[in-house]
């Protein structure tokens, strides 16, 4: 049995503090989720913690035929929704950040060129500038490795709109990183 | 157009090591504590205290009884000396009584087997107690 399932169920047999393994594994996504969509750490914590209460009351209600993760992360994005009143389904439009003359192969070209430490400084700053949905869905799909199937269960979004989505997301993270790494460049040269 | 290949995708590799955002550092503590709170105010009761609710219980109540049956004993010339009135002996019948109702109750909360383990306890305490004031007909009783 998968280890999220074991402690659900001892939970479910009485076990309480079999929950605080739960909470303790999924309290950073189930955060960063919140976090992005409320855009307060005061008011991220606390709605993380009520949607902690929320899973555990209702986790009789937890139907196992998605992963445990899954059905937490939905309901944290739901809740933090509800609480913005701003449910976002419409894909994120790009931004008028396009330069002229980008290439994609130039943007990944120069990013290779950079040490592995200054690459992901360079990505931390570009996942900074990412709009609310294509954050989560880029953290979801590369961090936590879900497939689109299951990001589009935890947003609500349609399946071809996750993989618009995603695919935006990361051309204008390759364009965010050419741009950077070219200030930088230029910051340098001065 | 192949929106979810990872192939040669410089973010896989770079996404593995960003770090989430985190709580403050005792999240997981206020979560577990909000949960037992909820609990408590669900049932009325909190099952990880409830042992220690009932043997405070226990030990409390004999030592009320206790309390009230020595009472007869060596202190009940004292209140009547102190008092000098008929008020004290009646207020020592009437703890009698309570603590008799007490012991009835908790037969009946526990069965008897418990009952009767408290009460042999009683009456080997009180039946030392006699036996150490030089009182051994009464002590034999009790013991």
């Amino acid at each position: 049995m998968n280890k999220d399932l074991e402690y659900v169920e001892k939970v479910l047999a009485g076990n309480t503090r079999a929950y605080s393994y739960l909470v303790d594994k999924y309290r950073n996504m189930v955060f960063t989720i919140i976090v992005k969509i409320l855009g307060n750490e005061e008011d991220a914590e606390d709605l993380s913690q009520e949607v902690f209460l929320k899973v555990y009351k209702s986790l009789g209600t937890f139907k196992r035929k998605s992963k445990f993760s899954t059905w937490i992360y939905r309901i944290a994005y739901n809740e933090a929704i509800t609480k913005t009143r701003k449910r976002k389904h419409v894909i994120q439009g790009l931004e008028n950040d396009i330069i002229e003359n980008y290439t994609k192969d130039k943007a990944t070209e120069s990013l290779y060129e950079l040490s592995s430490d200054k690459q992901k400084l360079l990505l931390e700053e570009v996942l900074q500038k990412l709009p609310e949905n294509g954050y989560i869905i880029i953290t979801l799909y590369y961090k936590e490795d879900f497939s689109v199937k299951e990001i589009s269960k935890i947003t609500g979004m349609s399946e071809s709109n996750v993989k618009v989505t995603l695919h935006r997301t990361r051309s204008k993270m390759q364009r965010l990183m050419y741009v950077l790494m070219k200030e930088n460049l230029i910051s340098k040269e001065l | 157009m192949n929106t979810t290949s990872t192939q040669h995708d410089p973010f896989k590799e770079l996404m593995k090591d960003h770090k989430l955002q985190q709580p403050s550092h005792d999240f997981t503590h206020k979560v577990m504590g909000k949960i037992q709170m909820q609990e408590v105010a669900d049932t009325g009761k909190s099952p990880a205290i409830q042992p220690v609710y009932w043997v405070s219980a226990l030990i409390l109540l004999s030592a009320f009884m206790l309390s009230v049956v020595f009472f007869d004993i060596p202190l009940m010339e004292s209140f009547q000396n102190i008092f000098d009135t008929q008020g004290a002996a009646f207020a020592i019948k009437q703890l009698k009584i309570v603590s008799e109702s007490i012991m009835v109750l908790l037969s009946s909360l526990f069965g008897n087997n418990l009952f009767i383990i408290v009460a042999s306890a009683l009456g080997l305490l009180i039946g030392l107690d006699h036996l150490l004031r030089g009182r051994s007909r009464q002590a034999w009783v009790f013991l």
